[in-house]
């Protein structure tokens, strides 16, 4: 299972809608959550649980615990979960039971807990059942070994090392679900219970078959078998003599019988012998009976004849008499048809006068009908002509005001347009402000700079008249110290280098020396930061100075160039001004006003267009409106015409026709009543002439048919009496006194046969006892009747001892045989017990090594598990070694702590650098979150194995890395990135800020006022 | 030019527990102040992972503080510095524009800093390119432009960058455009270069995936001094160097010498390295042989031991660490060392109910479970089965 993608609303601290794409943290398989303390980082956890199984990812938090307290009160509390499970991408979506305000009245309505399933582009499973059933089938763990093996929450996996056995075996349990093995365990203990039954029944068993056979073990049973087989032998002895005896008594009586019964047959055969001849006489009137039929049957063919003839005869008379009935009544029919076309002639005159008046009704109808018409159409054209007049004046109208519009349109143009001409013509003036301002601004700052130039040469002036004024006054000092110098050289009598004097009578003082401070002329230059020169003695220097002139002079110059530079300058720019020189602020004001027609002229030019475009449209209105007035003059005329045309027509019709006239309608109909009378006048005369000819004709047929059936008639009636009269010939003849009397002898020939047929038998029924008189009297002749009472009652005394007997020696036989097959059911049921017995010992020997009592405590789950614990240990080694230096190693301890109590699941800690091992309790903080990390990776590991082996795509470890130093630290994060090998997503959930620095793909987690929001940073 | 070249000093970090801060400040204050002073190099190069965590222990950030002051104030040298993998970049570069004027010059970016120095023969540029992973690198670098087809405005697109690799063949042009051109050109840079050899104290630059760059990247530069990899070593013959930690960090650099580079380049831009040898006040160092024999000495060096007795011996740690104050690791020879395969055993997973209650009746009664008892277990397992 991966998750892909996670979005929540009022969820836990989330009131708003989050959405967390997993995607986004791209290559990094290895994120922090991280936030401050309560921001809500652990409910990222929550919510993967709720949204897979509908509980949170601790037991502290209640599923009904999760709605926000920030969440807008009608909204609902929802999860939705995006994730690849089973190679295929899948949604979940849960919502909790939540208070809903009611949408009518007030207060709220609780709307139950929601949850889908659905691929994208399926259809969704949305029952609790059946989404908990898929879950369960994609990831293959329930929630609490997902709680246990994807997310490994707060301190809870530590619980794991650290529990009591007990309590550790059911954590396992629900993990690798082995409540299978419990039930292995429970199905034994429900086998020896059965065989335990089983032998308690086995055992009442044997104690009831030996109370029936009355002895205590089956060793007594058999000892009275002898005495029961000697009385048989004994009864059957006794009941083969006593069969003897009855056989005897039989025959004598069998015997007795046997005369007695020759006896009676002879006086019987006498006896029906007398019978037989006392019947005699009847037999003869039978005899005659039968010969007086057999003469009557050759009569038979005579009475048949006379009978049918006398039938024939009364047939014929019936069919005559129906013939001439039929005759009359036709007759009557003709003579009515014959009244009825008496009127014929009258009534048809009646009806072609009627047609004639139809006619001319019908004439007259239609000439009203055609005026009627003309009359309407008259009005109607003159409806149109008023119609098209109104829309002729309408016409006028549209092109009237076309038309002002038109011209209201060109004038806008115009005025329009000649704003816009002005645009260039103000363009040019606003280029033309702008030089002046220009000029304006440079004649100004031409003036600044005159100023300034003046200063400066006035100042270069005063420069250069100072340096004059300094060199000639060094020049007269030097001159001055000069003929001091000379004068200090001079001595009395030489001559003077000047003069030639000999005298010196006043030589020149030194000039420096009235002075307190003698001002070296070279200071007259600015100061140079060399080192100094020697000073000379009192020796002023005019070089420097004419040096300094000079650049005063140079100076000067430059200022007056400057200066004369300066002025042409504003020359020049006043020149362009003109005069007088405008004023600041009135060019300003210019401007101005040249800008905003400026700006006016420029609004019109873009007007321009659209007045362009309004002026065409007036045009085009205009002349569609003077298209539509030409059309409506010219349909007003029309109009006019048929209007005039119509009313003419009407008037012709109108004087054609005569006055008070009715209407045409009323017309036609008095036109359509007399045709109907005519038709039915005469379609009444068509049927009466039918009536007639059809009557003649049944009158000529019924005459014909009456003449036949009367000759007819005679003929059968001759006939008739002709038979008779043959028929008492006949019967004269065969010795009948008439012929009822011959009908009366006739007998059916069945009838005829039965008598003959027992006539015969009587005879011989008589030949027979006769012979049987004569055999059975042969018979009896010399026997005497026999004692027969007696020896019935001896025969049945020794019957009835036999029968005895008999009885004795079967109720012997069947005592022996009750006895044997009690005797072999003992025997089997002690067998059975004692299979019983051994049974029920194997099966409570297994019982008890299932639940491992008597021994190490371990029973059969228990057992399985550790093998799975061994499994998850080694596992959890092979990341262990990684860690703290692979000092540690986690094995199952072997002997259990206390004695009696269930041993195999207790873990230990082994310190392979002290080969010592240690309760798991006793590691510090950071070992033991090692320890414990390494055995919840193990245990996932194992699971995932064990559950079918579906990929974990996703592992989640909340906090406890506080605990850990620097180093350790390195290394738990380095074990988790080991993890995420094979594409697994492992999210850590921590605020050591060390993590922050190694983890570059985060999910932050920040409280706000209306809750939290999760983010997904990577840097 | 001569230039001392050093890298990787992990300040702060601990091994087996124990601070490795007195060792540290041993020798980078001793040592390694000796061969400045004696060698005189125009700069010093330290190639990235000063510190071993991005926020280190305070003496640690104060052992570097006074090492670079004696360097720079006391003893004149210029320090050009990185970060590396280990270090915050962006804690690490505090004040490296203030610093670049004093003589201590960080690379604050990873898109290079350089710094011209002279020697008699010229001007030297000295590339100094901090480390980033390359999904930094893709933030830092300029976005390429693409003229839109169509429009012909240019749409700037957001870097990818898919390893180390591909962010070096980025990264060079711009390292180079930074130097003058026909000048001679050192680059400092942190990065795993293939064809080096690791140890098991690097922490790995990407999961899955090496994160090596392959040594053609760094074309173009006369001397490369290169961090991250913890054993002295050169590539392209002594083009590129790993000046290697002055300091063993884990078991397997227990015999290695460590050392320190000192680079001499020549006015044609030819390279001659010279390793000079760091002696550590407490070696790391793997001993081997029975407990008796480990009890009769004593050591303060760093050890991982190996105890070759046949069977572990109870509290072997505690009383060897009454002799040896500084145990790393302690291995029993003989003992087999759990299987780091991933896979669980088959044979546990297949085995049936059946076989698993014959195997609990053989372990319970030490006896295989009797013939007869065998369809009464087949019973309770089939019964079970169905729940």
């Amino acid at each position: 299972m991966r998750p892909l993608k996670l979005t929540m609303e009022g969820f836990g601290p989330y009131a708003a809608r989050q959405e967390l794409d997993f995607a986004d943290l791209a290559p990094h398989r290895l994120f922090l959550i991280c936030g401050p303390t309560g921001a809500g980082k652990t409910t990222l956890l929550d919510a993967i649980c709720f949204a897979l199984f509908g509980e949170s990812s601790g037991a502290e938090r209640q599923a009904t615990h999760l709605r926000s307290l920030h969440a807008t009160p009608d909204r609902p509390t929802e999860v939705t979960l995006e994730f690849h499970a089973a190679g295929q991408t899948w949604l979940i979506r849960r919502s909790p039971a939540w208070d809903r305000p009611k949408q009518r009245g007030t207060g709220t309505t609780t709307e139950g807990a929601k949850q889908a399933l659905w691929q994208p582009g399926g259809t969704p499973l949305e029952k609790d059942k059946e989404v908990a059933a898929r879950i369960h089938e994609l990831l293959g763990l329930s929630a609490a070994e997902f709680r246990q093996v994807v997310l490994l929450p707060q301190g809870r996996f530590r619980e794991l090392l650290v529990a009591k056995p007990e309590a550790r075996q059911d954590i396992l349990r629900t993990l690798f679900r082995t409540a299978f093995y419990a039930r292995v365990q429970q199905a034994l203990k429900d086998d020896a219970a059965a065989a335990r039954q089983a032998r308690r029944d086995a055992e009442f068993l044997l104690a009831a078959l030996l109370a029936r056979a009355g002895a205590s073990s089956a060793e007594t049973a058999a000892e009275t078998r002898p005495a029961l087989a000697a009385a048989l032998a004994a009864a059957e002895a006794a009941a083969r003599t006593a069969t003897t005896a009855e056989a005897t008594a039989r025959a004598a009586e069998t015997l007795a019988r046997d005369t007695a019964r020759r006896l009676t047959a002879a006086a019987d055969a006498a006896a029906a012998l007398a019978a037989h001849q006392a019947a005699a006489p009847a037999r003869e009137a039978e005899r005659q009976r039968l010969a007086a039929a057999r003469r009557a049957d050759q009569l038979r063919g005579a009475l048949q004849a006379a009978e049918a003839a006398a039938s024939q005869a009364t047939t014929a008379a019936a069919e005559a008499t129906l013939a001439a009935s039929r005759l009359a009544a036709a007759r009557t029919r003709l003579a009515a048809a014959e009244a009825a076309l008496a009127e014929a002639p009258s009534q048809e005159a009646e009806a072609a006068r009627l047609r004639a008046a139809a006619q001319r009704l019908e004439a007259q109808a239609q000439q009203v009908a055609a005026a009627e018409a003309a009359t309407a159409a008259a009005a109607e054209a003159m409806r149109k002509a008023g119609a098209a007049t109104d829309a002729r004046v309408k016409a006028e109208d549209t092109a009237r005001t076309a038309q002002q519009a038109l011209t209201a349109a060109l004038a806008a143009q115009t005025t329009t347009r000649e704003a816009a001409a002005q645009a260039p013509r103000h363009r040019l003036e606003r280029d033309q402000a702008r030089a002046r301002w220009s000029d304006l601004a440079a004649w100004e700052k031409a003036g600044r700079r005159l100023t300034a130039a003046e200063q400066a040469r006035a100042s270069a002036e005063a420069g250069l008249s100072a340096a004059r004024q300094a060199l000639a006054e060094a020049r007269a000092a030097l001159l001055a110290d000069q003929a001091a110098h000379l004068a200090l050289h001079l001595a009395d009598g030489a001559p003077c280098p000047v003069c030639g004097s000999p005298d010196h009578p006043a030589p020149a003082q030194p000039h420096h020396a009235s002075q307190a401070q003698p001002q070296h002329p070279s200071q007259a230059q600015p100061q140079h930061p060399s080192p100094a020169q020697p000073h000379q003695a009192a020796t002023p220097d005019p070089a420097p100075l004419e040096a300094a002139l000079e650049a005063a002079r140079t100076a000067h110059a430059a200022a007056e160039t400057e200066a004369q530079l300066a002025a042409a300058q504003r020359a020049d720019s006043a020149a362009r001004l003109g005069s007088p020189i405008p004023e600041k602020p009135a060019l300003e004001a210019e401007g101005k006003a040249i800008a905003a027609a400026l700006a006016q002229a420029e609004q019109a030019a873009a007007a321009l267009p659209a007045r362009d475009a309004a002026a065409a449209a007036a045009q085009t209105a205009l002349d569609r409106a003077a298209t539509a007035l030409a059309a409506a003059t010219a349909a007003e005329a029309q109009a006019a015409q048929t209007r005039a045309a119509a009313a003419a027509t009407r008037d012709t019709l109108a004087q054609a026709l005569p006055a008070d006239l009715p209407p045409a309608a009323t017309l036609r109909q008095q036109a359509a009543t007399a045709t109907a009378q005519a038709t039915r006048l005469e379609s009444a005369l068509r049927q009466a002439r039918e009536e007639r000819a059809q009557a003649e004709g049944e009158a000529r047929e019924r005459t014909a048919t009456q003449t036949n059936t009367a000759a007819h008639a005679a003929a059968a009636a001759e006939a008739a009496t002709a038979a008779a009269t043959a028929l008492a010939a006949a019967c004269t003849a065969a010795g009948f006194p008439g012929a009822e009397a011959a009908r009366a002898a006739l007998l059916p020939p069945a009838a005829q046969d039965a008598l003959a047929a027992a006539l015969a038998a009587h005879d011989t029924a008589l030949a027979a006892a006769q012979a049987t008189a004569t055999r059975t009297a042969e018979d009896a002749a010399g026997l005497t009747p026999p004692d027969l009472p007696a020896l019935a009652a001896a025969l049945a005394t020794a019957t009835q001892a036999r029968t005895a007997a008999e009885r004795d020696a079967t109720l012997a036989a069947a005592a022996l045989r009750t006895h044997d097959a009690l005797l072999t059911e003992i025997a089997t049921a002690a067998a059975t017990h004692t299979a019983a017995e051994a049974a029920l010992a194997l099966r409570d020997d297994l019982v008890a090594l299932a639940e491992g009592r008597g021994g190490s405590g371990l029973d059969f789950e228990g057992f399985v598990l550790s093998g799975l614990l061994d499994e998850a240990l080694a596992a959890a080694n092979r990341h262990l070694s990684g860690m703290l230096a692979g000092r540690y190693a986690l094995q199952r301890r072997q002997e259990p702590i206390r004695r009696n109590a269930a041993a195999g699941l207790d873990i230990e800690v082994q310190d392979r650098w002290n080969a010592q091992p240690r309760p798991a309790a006793t590691l510090s903080g950071g070992e033991g979150f090692c320890a414990s990390l390494a055995m919840a990776l193990g245990l996932a590991e194992t699971v995932a194995a064990h559950a079918g082996a579906r990929q974990l795509g996703a592992l989640f470890v909340d906090e406890g890395f506080g605990t850990l130093d620097a180093e350790t630290l390195d290394t738990a994060v380095a074990v988790l990135e080991s993890l995420q090998a094979g594409d697994r997503l492992v999210g850590v959930i921590s605020h050591v800020a060390e993590l922050r620095e190694r983890l570059p793909a985060r999910i932050e987690v920040s409280a706000g006022r209306g809750g939290s929001t999760a983010s997904i940073i990577t840097e | 030019m001569r230039l001392l070249h050093t890298a990787d000093w992990h300040l702060g970090r601990t091994l087996g527990g124990h601070s490795l801060h007195q060792d540290q400040e041993f020798l980078f204050a001793g040592q390694f102040l000796e061969m400045v002073r004696d060698t005189k190099p125009d700069a010093v190069l330290i190639a990235g992972d000063i510190f071993d965590r991005a926020v280190p222990p305070a003496d640690a950030v104060e052992l570097l503080d006074d090492i670079l002051h004696r360097l720079i104030v006391g003893l004149r040298t210029p320090v050009v510095l990185i970060p590396g993998n280990h270090d915050d970049a962006r804690r690490l570069a505090f004040g490296a524009r203030l610093l670049a004027g004093g003589g201590l010059h960080i690379a604050d970016s990873p898109l290079g800093r350089a710094w011209t120095f002279h020697d008699a023969h010229g001007p030297v540029s000295i590339v100094a390119s901090g480390y980033a992973s390359p999904l930094l690198l893709a933030q830092k670098l300029p976005a390429e432009h693409h003229a839109t087809p169509g429009t012909g405005a240019d749409q700037p697109s957001p870097r990818v960058v898919a390893d180390h690799d591909q962010g070096m063949a980025l990264l060079a042009p711009l390292l180079h455009a930074l130097c003058t051109p026909n000048q001679r050109r050192v680059l400092v840079a942190h990065a795993f270069v293939a064809g080096g050899s690791e140890t098991e104290s690097e922490r790995g630059l990407s999961v899955g995936g090496t994160g090596q760059i392959s040594a053609a990247r760094f074309a173009g530069f006369h001397y490369v001094a290169l961090g991250h990899l913890h054993r002295p070593q050169s590539l392209a013959e002594g083009r590129l160097r790993y000046a290697g930690s002055p300091l063993a960090y884990s078991t397997s650099e227990a015999n290695q010498q460590k050392s320190v580079t000192l680079v001499e380049l020549d006015a044609q831009g030819g390279v001659t390295t010279q390793e000079l040898p760091l002696t550590p006040l407490h070696p790391l160092r793997i001993l081997r042989g029975d407990l008796a024999t480990l009890l009769a000495a004593t050591s303060q060096d760093y050890l991982a031991l190996e105890l070759t007795d046949p069977l572990p011996i109870a509290e072997a740690q505690r009383r060897l660490a009454q002799n040896y104050p500084r145990i790393i690791g302690l291995r029993w020879v003989a003992e087999a060392l759990p299987s780091t395969a991933t896979a669980l055993p088959a044979a546990a997973r297949a085995a049936s109910p059946l076989q698993q209650f014959e195997a609990f009746h053989q372990a319970m009664r030490g006896a295989p479970l009797p013939p007869e008892a065998r369809p009464v277990v087949t019973a309770a397992l089939t019964s079970a089965e169905q729940p």
